[in-house]
């Protein structure tokens, strides 16, 4: 969040006071790399050759810093730091260092990011070599024509083998050889010829200051002071404090409050010209008001050429939310509003199960984004929330012609009813060591891939490409794929079409009762394991109750496994005297709290991990 | 505050911990210490029985059980037994007709067996010895260092002197079976004894058992039925989860844990209860010697948690809570007041409801916690 007070002195910065950054001298960057490759270690490298903090500042990592942020009292989501260089011969040059998402949930809004840019730093580490996620990154920037300024760092490790990387890097982006860089951002090697690259290579801005104004959205966040923080690039035209803005996508009109950049520090400026990057406050309430990849204009004087415009969030992957404590249902609705005001790129809509009662049904951009807002509900909201197995969203046809989209099991009708099912596949790219190639590939097949290709980058390295149901993917493909790959092989993917497929909705009976809660639609030709492993993982995880529970799995009517749990004989504090009866006291209590924590559903208690054990099972 | 006119007039115990054993069980948890410290042990008792004793209403109760537990309190120098009991007499009113249980092991020679009269000479009129099983290997297993034949000489040097013998079980000892328990339960009703207990193992981290593999808890629990059964053939009445006794050989002093009464507890970790207050004494040696006050837990409960742990005390033994008595002594009816959870809990088979009491049914004993969960 951005404090007011640390709003009044701005801090000096070139170009800074009141006028506008010359064009030529500007150059706007992001940094492409796969985690750990050193994105940070180099940012920092730069943010010091560049003079921007003290030495104690430097003491901390600050793209990535998160107590950085706090001890200044200011959020940054989305990271970008304007810098200056002094160049030796063209003199002071103004970066724009943009930072992107790391992940491939949000591969749009890397791509908006990167269409502020005019150039990106490929890192690759000397010692691992090129990863999927990297590749997809840097095809991006390709589309979006930016000047790859590819470096390989870590090359003062014991392990660097720059030649293998730098042969990946050739065969993956036809890059020559002699362009790629060497670096170490632990030690500084090749530090300022990076930044001296950059200069040459890198495009200055083009645009028209006189023209109307175009800025692109780039990324926004709520600040609980301040409103809604949008990050812009400018195109065409400026922007100052005291302007009328309009949202290209909704026609709304807001007057800039402020303006500002961050050194790392926040400081606030007059004006933002062409090919500047800055952050706007203009009394916006709603992140959803400011869509990534909208255009900013002038509302009397709207640009003639905005950009594409933005793409609404699609939602890939479903899950239920619900409350533990069903009272805690408003809680959570609560939660999830004001958790929407921060990210618009979730769904949720009110769902009714039989077994969990009052809920909501959420939709993610993928895996991790879902992953990040149940935690965020449980951890900034203190939600004790029940999570349902991830699921994704088919085409049915009935048998009546008439189509449809289901997110969720409980939502397919019966078999009798259906004609034809289409479910999504992905694109994925694996890379990947080759000695783990034969336990990947065959983790593929199992998970019904089609493989598309398979190459080598280098003598050990392979890059396999498949189309997968996504529908495997959201169960536990990351997990096997990181254990028979320990670890080393990285995964990209992306949307690729709908695939009719012979699916079934597989129903887990307790006590004869459907929960609905538990159903998952698979293929027909696991279901059979799928159902046996299913219940025999319930099995283990339902605690003994006070009555024999029977554990079903049907498809339609047809029991297709049955496990039983044996009631509970024994559950007692044998001896209990006077100096005892504290201890057994607390022993009741922390009984008494573990069936809290669970779901009760029917007359049994089900714990909350059992509600997702169809991730955990090992067919 | 006293809190209730009911406790006021039941009478309350005195227990006495005696911290001293000659090895450590494989199980224990007790405080207990095999050092020898006994003169300087007394002492620390002697100054806390002078400082306790004196205070109100500690003072005013009138005492009819007086119980030595441990650790082995007939391992105690037989002077400074004798130097205890002779304060406490001093100290505290203490009825004429009290119960007076010291526990024993039997061990022999030079055990309980061969000082019963000395004891009985005191006023011990009840002796209680932990036999644990009848069976050697699982004697092994429990690290008891005693035989069979010292168990049944001990009983019978007793019993010449003291007729009120509770001999102490234990069930869900590893390896222990169907058939090993008959061999214990053989003795059992060979020796006769006026009380039994019969313990479920309950296994602490870090003791020498934890590593030994687990009884599992469906065969405990058929191991407590076939017992139960057994038990009720020979005579006895289950009249507590875990105590069996000829009709009118109930412990006097146990009792009192489970109906509110008032108890004091002397010596290292010991309990006391009375006028609404818990009070624990620290479980360290060292502390306890230089100060028994030292670390000394207090609890204040207030009226209503009292109730409940009443409720749940109460429901361990056979006779279950009386409603009656409740809304006497605190002024509801937890028939209605737990209302949902008795339907529940009777719906399940957990209890049973004559008149004015609820009851746990002897097959459902074993599943205590689950009825007593409710009323925390
Ligand atoms: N030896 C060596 N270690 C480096 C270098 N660059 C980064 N690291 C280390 O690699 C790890 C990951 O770096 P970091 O900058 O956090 O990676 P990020 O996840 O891409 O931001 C850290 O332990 C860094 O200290 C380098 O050039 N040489
Ligand atoms: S006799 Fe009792 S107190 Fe002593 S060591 Fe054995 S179990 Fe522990």
């Amino acid at each position: 969040m951005i404090e007011r007070g640390l709003w009044a002195p701005a801090n000096p910065i070139a170009g800074a006071e009141g006028t506008y950054v010359n064009q030529d001298s500007i150059r706007n960057f992001s940094i492409i790399a796969h985690i750990d490759h050193g994105k940070s270690t180099l940012a920092d490298r730069f943010l010091e050759t560049c003079g921007a903090l003290s030495q104690r500042e430097m003491d901390v990592q600050v793209l990535d810093s998160m107590d950085l942020e706090r001890e200044r009292g200011i959020t940054i989501k989305a990271h970008f730091v304007r810098l200056t260089y002094q160049h030796s011969s063209r003199g002071p040059i103004t970066f724009h260092l943009i930072d992107t998402p790391g992940h491939v949930d949000f591969s749009y809004e890397v791509s908006r990011s990167l269409a502020a840019c005019e150039g990106a730093l490929l890192i690759v580490d000397a010692t691992q070599g090129v990863e999927a996620q990297t590749l997809a990154n840097t095809y991006l920037a390709l589309e979006n024509d930016l000047e790859i300024i590819p470096v390989i760092n870590k090359i003062d490790l014991p392990g660097a083998e720059p030649e293998k990387v730098r042969e990946q890097i050739e065969h993956l982006l036809g890059i020559d050889t002699s362009e790629i860089l060497l670096a170490s951002a632990k030690d500084g090697t090749g530090v300022r010829d990076i930044l001296d690259r950059v200069v040459d290579r890198v495009p200055p801005p083009r645009g028209n200051a006189e023209a109307p104004l175009k800025a692109l959205i780039f990324d926004s966040w709520f600040d609980p002071y301040r409103g809604v923080v949008v990050l812009v690039r400018i195109f065409d035209g400026r922007l100052a404090p005291g302007m009328k803005i309009m949202m290209v996508s909704t026609g709304q009109v807001y007057e800039v409050e402020d303006i500002g950049v961050f050194t790392p520090k926040l400081a606030k400026i007059d004006g933002l010209g062409p090919g500047e990057v800055g952050f706007v406050v203009a009394n916006i309430k709603n992140v959803a008001d400011t869509k990534i990849g909208d255009t900013l204009t002038d509302p009397l004087h709207p640009t003639q050429t905005p950009f594409p415009g933005f793409r609404e969030a699609k939602s890939m992957v479903f899950c239920g939310l619900y409350p533990v404590e069903s009272s805690e249902y408003g809680e959570l609705r609560d939660a999830l509003d004001k958790l929407r005001l921060n990210d618009s790129s979730f769904h949720y809509e009110p769902e009714n199960s039989m077994a969990l009662g009052f809920g909501f049904r959420c939709g993610f951009l993928g895996l991790l984004h879902m992953e990040i807002v149940q935690q965020r509900l449980e951890r900034e909201y203190e939600m004790r929330l029940i999570a349902t197995a991830p699921s994704v969203r088919y085409r049915v046809t009935k048998t009546d012609g008439t189509q449809f989209e289901i997110d969720s099991p409980a939502k397919l009708p019966s078999p009798g009813e259906i004609a034809a099912i289409d479910e999504p596949f992905i694109q994925a790219t694996i890379i990947t060591p080759d000695e783990y190639m034969g336990a990947i590939l065959q983790l593929v097949q199992e998970k019904r891939g089609q493989q598309k290709n398979l190459e080598y980058l280098s003598p050990k390295r392979v890059m396999i490409t498949y189309d997968l149901p996504l529908n495997e993917i959201v169960l536990d493909f990351y997990d096997k794929l990181k254990s028979v790959s320990r670890g080393y092989a990285s995964l990209d993917y992306h949307f690729a079409d709908y695939r009719p497929s012979q699916l079934v909705k597989l129903d887990i009976l307790v006590n004869g009762e459907p929960i609905d809660a538990l159903s998952i639609i698979t293929h027909r030709d696991s279901a059979y394991a799928r159902g046996r492993a299913l219940v025999s993982k319930l099995r283990q995880m339902i605690h003994r109750q006070l009555f024999e529970v029977a554990l079903q799995a049907s498809i339609g009517s047809r029991v297709i496994a049955r496990e039983n749990v044996k009631p509970l004989r024994k559950n007692v504090l044998a001896k209990c005297y006077g100096g005892d009866i504290t201890r057994k006291r607390k022993l009741l209590e922390k009984q008494k709290e573990g069936k809290r924590r669970m779901k009760r559903v029917g007359k049994i208690d089900i714990p909350q991990e059992a509600f997702l054990a169809i991730l955990k099972v090992e067919e | 505050m006293s809190f209730t006119s009911v406790e006021i007039m039941q009478r309350a115990g005195l227990y006495v911990h005696i911290p001293f054993c000659t090895t450590r069980c494989g199980y224990c948890h007790f405080a207990t210490t095999v050092e020898s410290a006994h003169e300087q042990y007394v002492s620390a008792l002697l100054t806390e029985v002078k400082s306790i004793s004196s205070a109100p209403p500690v003072r005013d109760l009138i005492y009819d059980s007086i119980y030595f537990g441990g650790g082995t309190p007939s391992l105690l120098r037989l002077d400074l037994f004798e130097r205890i009991v002779t304060a406490l007499r001093a100290s505290f009113r203490i009825d004429d007709d009290c119960e007076f249980t010291i526990e024993a092991n039997p061990e022999r020679p030079g055990g309980v067996g061969e000082h019963a009269a000395f004891y009985s000479g005191l006023g011990v009129n009840r002796v209680s010895i932990g036999v644990q099983s009848a069976v050697p290997s699982e004697l092994v297993a429990l690290d008891r260092r005693h035989t069979i034949e010292e168990v049944e000489e001990t009983v019978a040097l007793v019993r010449g002197q003291i007729e009120n013998v509770n001999l102490d079980f234990i069930l869900g000892v590893p390896g222990q079976d169907q058939k090993s328990l008959a061999l214990s339960l053989e003795l059992i009703r060979r020796l006769g004894t006026s009380h039994v207990s019969l313990y479920i193992l309950e296994i602490f981290p870090e003791t020498p058992i934890s590593r030994l593999p687990p009884s599992d808890d469906d065969l405990v629990a058929s191991l407590y039925q076939d017992s139960c059964r057994f038990l009720a053939n020979s005579g006895y009445r289950h009249y507590e989860i875990c105590n069996f006794a000829h009709p009118g050989r109930e412990s006097r002093h146990n009792r009192k844990y489970w109906n509110g009464s008032s108890y004091i507890g002397l010596g290292l970790s010991a309990a006391s209860f009375y006028d609404g207050i818990r009070l624990t004494n620290t479980s360290g040696f060292s502390s306890y010697l230089a100060d028994p006050s030292r670390d000394r837990e207090m609890i204040h409960m207030d009226r209503d948690s009292i109730s409940r742990e009443l409720l749940f005390l109460g429901l361990r033994t056979v006779e279950g809570i009386d409603c009656s008595y409740f809304e006497n002594a605190f002024g509801y009816d937890p028939a209605t007041r737990f209302r949902k959870d008795w339907e529940e809990l009777m719906d399940l088979g957990l209890v049973v409801k004559e008149d004015t009491r609820f009851r746990i049914p002897e097959e459902k004993m074993l599943l205590g916690n689950e009825v007593f969960m409710r009323f925390l």
